[in-house]
């Protein structure tokens, strides 16, 4: 095989199980976390749907940047087609009521947070060190000091000095938050910091982008609960 | 090779990390390597510690319009504080203003995924526009009532100020004179506007003199009102002030049927008319000089929006129930009569969506065919008469009071012999010592019940008082702030909603917004709040000693209050106990139903039975017997037993 069709084999086969593991994602969502064993649970009816994009975006902004909670959106890794949005949960005014449309996981919406997660992630991951985002030529979104202290001490991975629990910690709090249960954050922790982690002696750029789409793609993040 | 392996490997463990969540032994077996309260988090960390954490940020986002911690703010406090106290800190956040007025647009079913927008009325300057005057200006006036301790129910006055929301803009320099200022370029155009009118009081002076019909005097009326009006425009005032000031895109009604219809204008009075325009706009002149009106101006929060009280420069606000927006999205055609404003309001106000379930008949009634059927009366027997309310509200809501002609937004027209048929659709019988059957009807046998009225005003006087708008106002509370997927005991809203009728009995204007502000507390420090991934069929709080019994959640207060005292374990009248819900005999869950012969009836045929009792025409029958329920709780258990229904065994209801 030669280089190209190498590479072109490397991109399909990354595609494909994305989208499985997106199905999959579309799916576990819809099943319920709760421990006691009632027949409503045991259904696998949906508990919540998304938070929606605005909420999502928002959440981002303050999180991440200093002086975005008006500005940060996703439009630059949907093309800047605005109504794409609306398909990640939006309130829609239809005649003379407002209803929250579109919150239900499924693989088309899925698929498009996965598009705009990954340009995301891989920009965050590009500007470490840097102190800012960019997006594109010119937008650029100011990182907290905060997260980019957080991004920062994880720019010289794979080196074994940065691969500890409470950096990866911090980088998880200064995302998720304390949204999602502890054990979540265990098991996020275990699969970086295992020896045999596909990440391990990856590049910074591949690690942090894979960290931070294993947070933005959870239902922890995307969903209200 | 590897790198498939790598995306297998990738695959599965995202699978496992993001499927069904338990906390099963597999997952206990790697969080007992590193117990928690051993693991740094800034500190030392517990569960309780994480879940309390977890909880602030939640809040947070919930008080401050989805902004949630900030990195930079101080936490170490906020965790060493109770709860209740933290809400009360997040609620001195001017953010909490913009959370008020966002979920009074979601009560009122007007609310966008963005508050407002973002503008530049100068280079370098950013200011909000929360477009408030077409939305909703009673939300704002509610909104700024809780931050100041007023009165929240303003959200159902009538009454409100002209908050002027478009923003004041720079004049672009390529507009002005070289050296002119932005005050002298505005003062040189509203003149020009002034002349215009000017031209047209000299045609109308014309045409009184001279006489003739209106038709030619239209067009070049036309010419000039477009060019009053792009002299004012080009002034960079916010058009929504300068036409609600002036009046200058309002269509004068009179104008516009001698235009299009009758060739007939009462010249003199339209002459009245415009001179009274001409009035407001040389008050323009004194918005110039305003001293709370900047260039350009800069809004940061609904406390910056620019307000002008009834009688500031001689103008008279004109308060209204709807926005021009909202009446555009609630037409009035020449044959739904109001019905879509009505379906609204019940909608809104009463959360009342109008469940078609079958009514008894009055004994008298106007004997048209919605009166005649129960099926029709269903929903008609609440929908006409508050749609009553609406009868002189005509295109874009109009005001067509004493003209004895309606336009209706379907450009069709009812003067004579059709405006009276259309009006006395609403004429009360003389019998009944009222003029109109108008109002908010709760029994079509009982008028005791019913809250009759005559005008909008009447209409929001009544949406004021009524328990039950409380009552829905505090479930919409509950759904904007905990989820309206999740199902709510109703007992446990109707205890909060008491806030609301207690602060109302107090007559303190400031008890609505203690209550609005006691409810949101009461709902962030609730179980259903800190609950992780809740189950949307299942009630996490309950009304104070409210039992918690076996029936559905959903329906346990209503059943409970309405049914039981008849149909309990002491005395199951027609051998329906409504007092618990288990597994029969038949397997399935059901109440205890037991036939003559002693047999359990299966779930579709209990059901059958329960669907006829509250849903049958003979008042005789009619469940409950000779007592009053609700149409808003007969819907609530209607719904969940049609829901029931569905999974019950084949053979009974589907």
């Amino acid at each position: 095989m030669n280089r190209l069709s190498r590479l072109y084999f490397k991109k399909t086969v990354k595609t494909f199980f994305l989208a499985i593991s997106l199905s999959v994602l579309s799916v576990g969502s819809g099943c319920s976390r709760v421990t006691d064993t009632s027949d409503v649970k045991a259904s696998g009816a949906p508990v919540g749907g998304f938070k929606g994009y605005a909420a999502t975006q928002k959440v981002i902004a303050t999180r991440l940047f200093e002086g975005a909670r008006d500005s940060f959106n996703f439009n630059p890794y949907l093309g800047y087609e605005g109504s794409l949005l609306k398909l990640l949960g939006s309130f829609e005014n239809l005649g003379s009521t407002t209803s929250f449309e579109n919150s239900t996981p499924n693989a088309m919406n899925m698929l498009l947070w996965q598009i705009i997660f990954s340009g995301l992630s891989k920009d965050i991951a590009k500007s470490c060190g840097d102190g800012s985002l960019v997006i594109g030529e010119s937008l650029k979104y100011n990182y907290n000091s905060s997260f980019a202290n957080r991004l920062g001490a994880l720019c010289m991975w794979p080196e074994a000095k940065v691969k500890n629990e409470a950096n990866l910690l911090n980088l998880w709090l200064a995302v998720q938050g304390f949204d999602a249960p502890r054990q979540e954050f265990d098991s996020w922790r275990d699969f970086f910091l295992s020896p045999d982690s596909p990440y391990a002696n990856s590049t910074y750029q591949e690690a942090i982008k894979a960290m931070l789409m294993t947070m933005f793609l959870t239902p922890d993040f995307l969903l209200e609960h | 090779m590897r790198d498939f392996v790598n995306y297998v490997f990738l695959t599965l463990v995202i699978s496992v990390l993001t499927a069904c969540y338990q906390t099963d032994s597999s997952l206990q077996g790697s969080s007992d390597k590193k117990p928690l309260d051993k693991v740094s988090l800034d500190g030392e960390s517990s569960e309780d510690l994480w879940a309390k954490r977890a909880w602030i940020d939640k809040a947070a986002r919930s008080l401050r319009y989805g902004e949630g911690i900030s990195p930079a703010e101080d936490v170490d406090s906020l965790m060493s504080m109770p709860k209740d106290e933290i809400i009360e800190y997040l609620m001195k956040d001017l953010r909490f203003l913009d959370t008020i007025l966002d979920f009074n647009l979601f009560f009122l079913g007007l609310k966008n995924d963005s508050l407002y927008r973002i503008e530049r009325p100068a280079q370098n300057v950013e200011s909000r526009n929360y477009d408030i005057m077409s939305l909703s200006p009673a939300s704002l006036s509610s909104a700024r009532a809780v931050w100041e301790n007023g009165d929240y129910f303003k959200l159902f006055s009538f009454e409100h100020p002209f908050y002027n929301d478009e923003l004041f803009y720079e004049v672009p320099t390529d507009r002005k004179s070289p050296g002119q200022s932005d005050r002298d370029y505005r003062l040189d155009n509203i003149n020009l506007a002034l002349d215009n009118y000017r031209q047209l009081l000299v045609l109308l002076d014309q045409r009184i003199e001279q006489g003739g019909g209106a038709k030619e005097f239209c067009e070049k009326f036309s010419e000039i009102h477009s060019s009053i009006e792009n002299n004012l425009y080009k002034t960079e005032f916010p058009r929504q002030l300068i036409n609600n000031f002036t009046g200058i895109s309002t269509p004068d009604f009179d104008l516009q049927i001698a235009c299009f219809f009758s060739d007939t204008l009462d010249f003199v009075k339209f002459k009245g008319v415009l001179a009274r325009q001409m009035e407001r706009v040389v008050k323009l002149v004194a918005i110039v000089d305003h001293p709370n009106v900047s260039t350009p101006q800069v809004v940061k929060s609904p406390l910056d929006i620019l307000t002008f009280q009834n009688g500031d420069f001689g103008i008279e606000s004109k308060p209204d129930i709807f926005s021009f927006q909202s009446w555009f999205k609630l037409p009035n055609s020449s044959t739904n009569f109001n019905r879509k404003r009505a379906a609204y309001v019940l909608k809104t106000y009463f959360c009342d969506d109008l469940t078609p379930i079958n009514i008894a008949l009055p004994s008298s009634h106007a004997g048209n065919k919605h009166a005649d059927d129960p099926s029709c009366a269903s929903c008609h027997y609440k929908m006409d008469p508050m749609a009553g309310f609406f009868r002189n509200r005509g295109i874009f809501g109009s005001n067509f009071e004493n003209k004895n002609i309606m336009l209706f937004d379907d450009q069709a027209l009812f003067q004579g012999e059709k405006y009276n048929s259309y009006m006395n659709t609403w004429k009360a019988p003389s019998e009944l010592g009222r003029e109109w059957n108008v109002g908010y009807i709760r029994s079509a046998t009982d008028p005791k019940k019913n809250s009759y009225g005559d005008s909008i005003a009447d209409l929001m006087k009544i949406i004021r008082t009524s328990n039950e708008v409380k009552q829905c106002l505090t479930k919409r509370m509950t759904e904007y702030f905990l989820g309206s997927d999740q199902v709510y005991d109703a007992g446990w809203v109707s205890s909060l909603a008491k806030n609301f009728e207690a602060a109302d009995k107090s007559g303190d204007a400031g008890a609505s917004s203690q209550a609005f502000k006691e409810v949101v507390k009461k709902l962030l420090l609730s179980n259903t709040f800190v609950k992780q991934d809740p189950e949307k069929n299942q009630c996490y709080d309950y009304a104070p000693g409210e039992e918690v019994s076996s029936l559905p959640c959903e329906v346990s207060f209503l059943i409970n209050k309405n049914c039981v005292q008849c149909h309990s374990a002491n005395g199951a009248a027609g051998g329906l106990d409504l007092s618990t819900w288990s597994k029969r005999g038949t397997g399935e869950l059901n109440f205890s139903h037991i036939d003559r012969n002693g047999i359990q009836q299966t779930k579709s045929q209990t059901f059958e039975k329960l669907i006829t009792s509250l849903s049958t025409n003979d008042k005789e029958k009619l469940m409950p017997l000779n007592k009053f329920m609700a149409p808003t709780e007969r819907a609530q258990i209607y719904k969940w037993i049609e829901r029931e229904s569905s999974t019950a065994v084949v053979g009974g209801l589907k």
